[in-house]
């Protein structure tokens, strides 16, 4: 497949073998992703959805091939400056990976904090980004008080803070109701519209199918099919 | 910025310390009976210390001359005796003989009084007293000397000789045994109390990930876990010394009962070193704590 080099981000040949070569998670991928495009990705279990989606995180680095983003080699970031690039890009869980021992405030905050913002920044961003997911009065619970669409609302909201330019979002609906799964979709479609990227790791088909977004399917590795008829 | 990044480590450290309390209980227990243990320990060796010394500074030898040394002679000998490091050569004249000897009660009443100024057999005598047992066996060397023989009636190293040597050996016995016991207790307890701040910072693994992935550099990763350590310790110290203080106290009797004399005042002792000893619990805590907590961080924390 081919590479487009003005897209924003693009994984080129890239390769993730495990257990010294013995295991092929990713295989020779290729895919471009524009600005302000939504896509969803879709595949079995251990397909390698979430290997593909490390990589972009730079959790880890591919055996072979490289990952640009936004012009920028990420497998050649060195360690030091690993935080500033995951500051760019916005990550949200199936199971929210929230700090436990936070409010909703502080955990949103936190991604600030580490980032040396000043407080002036905090003080005005946060209540701001909580208003945006419907958490302004939820802001003083801990995670333990909050529903499973709540708590993937303040993971969103944390992902937002730094205003990324890609919002990754790995099974973020898995462990949620029907409801809020509509809630969490109509959410990220927002932000979308904002203008950042958003990549929906999902197996939730009906989703994929209410979405209507570019779709990209992996299975063994590899980069199987593509639709409705974008490019890659 | 610089203070703005200490404020947030030093304000993550507190509140994770407080709100992981439970998690936090076994570290500042286990960091708790390490300092408790030293402390004894170190308490230990300064009461053998002290009584040792004490057991020393009640040991001297005497040299008794004969009624035909000169008294040139045995100023020699003195001058000699007192020009060595840690020596102290005391002249007894037959009258300071005879005011010790009517102060003795170990003697019956009838044998006293038939030693009197005008009828004083006693000798003349030099009252010696070393710093370090080990220091006798110097004055033996000289009291020996040939210029000297003729002159010594009586020498009571040669007497004690055995005595002084096996006190020199247990003091020394004990000393050895502290030290080694201190060493290899503190060693044992830094191991225990690495592996219970390891646990601690284990079942937080999760939480370092999160840091990591919402962009958290290294100084926020693991910073506020050196805070946590740090307070682990403190607070453990403080307790320590609570205790130790009231050990102290109750010893003070103990051992007055027991060893009468030779007995150590230990609460007095504590509270002469009062702030001495918060100092060096607190500093101890406080190190130990952070040592662990950085060590065991380095093994979860991969950016």
């Amino acid at each position: 497949m081919s590479i487009n080099p003005s897209s924003i981000i693009q994984v080129i040949n890239a390769t993730k073998r495990y257990a010294k070569g013995k295991v092929t998670a990713l295989d020779s991928v290729n895919l471009s992703i524009d600005k302000g495009e939504f896509i969803t990705l879709v595949g079995p279990s251990g397909a390698g959805k979430s290997t593909l989606i490390r990589l972009l995180v730079r959790e880890e680095l591919p055996s072979s091939g490289k990952i640009v983003v936004a012009g920028r080699d990420i497998t050649r970031i060195k360690e030091r400056d690993l935080p500033y690039y995951r500051r760019n890009v916005g990550i949200v869980f199936q199971d929210f990976k929230l700090l436990p021992n936070k409010t909703v405030y502080e955990n949103v905050a936190y991604a600030l904090e580490v980032s040396d913002e000043p407080d002036s920044v905090i003080h005005d961003k946060v209540p701001r980004i909580l208003r945006l997911v419907g958490l302004k009065e939820r802001s003083q619970n801990y995670p333990s008080e909050l529903s499973g669409g709540e708590k993937q609302r303040v993971s969103i909201a944390r992902a937002l803070i730094h205003n990324p330019k890609l919002l990754i979002a790995d099974e973020p609906t898995g462990n949620l109701d029907e409801k809020n799964t509509a809630e969490v979709i109509d959410l990220l479609l927002r932000i979308n519209q904002s203008g950042t990227i958003v990549l929906l790791a999902t197996h939730d088909m009906v989703v994929v199918r209410s979405l209507r977004k570019r779709t990209i399917c992996l299975n063994k590795g590899k980069l199987m099919q593509i639709s409705p008829g974008h490019k890659s | 910025m610089f203070f703005t990044r200490i404020k947030r480590v030093l304000g993550l450290g507190l509140t994770n310390t407080w709100r992981n309390r439970w998690l936090s209980f076994p570290a500042v227990l286990i960091i708790m009976m390490t300092l408790v243990m030293m402390g004894t320990f170190m308490a230990l060796g300064y009461i053998a210390n002290t009584t040792s010394q004490a057991l020393k500074d009640k040991i001297t030898v005497q040299v008794d001359f004969t009624d035909s040394a000169k008294d040139d002679q045995i100023r020699e000998l003195q001058k000699m005796l007192s020009g060595q490091a840690g020596i102290m050569a005391t002249y007894i004249s037959k009258e300071d003989a005879l005011k010790d000897f009517k102060t003795r009660t170990d003697i019956k009443q009838e044998t006293r009084d038939l030693i009197t100024a005008e009828n004083n057999p006693l000798p003349r005598g030099l009252r010696i007293r070393a710093l370090e047992l080990d220091d006798l066996s110097k004055v033996e060397s000289i009291v020996q000397r040939s210029q000297f023989k003729s002159i010594i009636y009586n020498f009571s190293y040669e007497d004690n000789k055995l005595l002084i040597e096996r006190v020199n050996s247990i003091t020394k016995f004990v000393k050895k045994a502290a030290l080694i016991v201190t060493l290899v207790f503190v060693a044992v307890a830094i191991m225990v109390t690495l592996n219970t701040i390891q646990m601690a910072i284990y079942s937080r693994r999760d939480e370092i990930e999160i840091m990591r992935l919402v962009g958290a550099g290294q100084v926020y990763v693991k910073a506020p876990f050196y805070v946590e350590g740090a307070l682990y310790g403190l607070v453990a110290a403080t307790i320590a010394f609570i205790l130790l203080f009231f050990a102290c106290k109750y010893f003070s009797g103990v051992s007055s009962n027991y060893l009468r004399e030779l007995s150590i005042d230990a609460n007095a002792a504590f509270i002469a070193n009062f702030w001495k000893i918060l100092g060096a619990e607190l500093i101890a805590g406080a190190t130990l704590g952070m040592i662990c907590s950085a060590i065991s961080i380095r093994r979860y924390v991969r950016i």
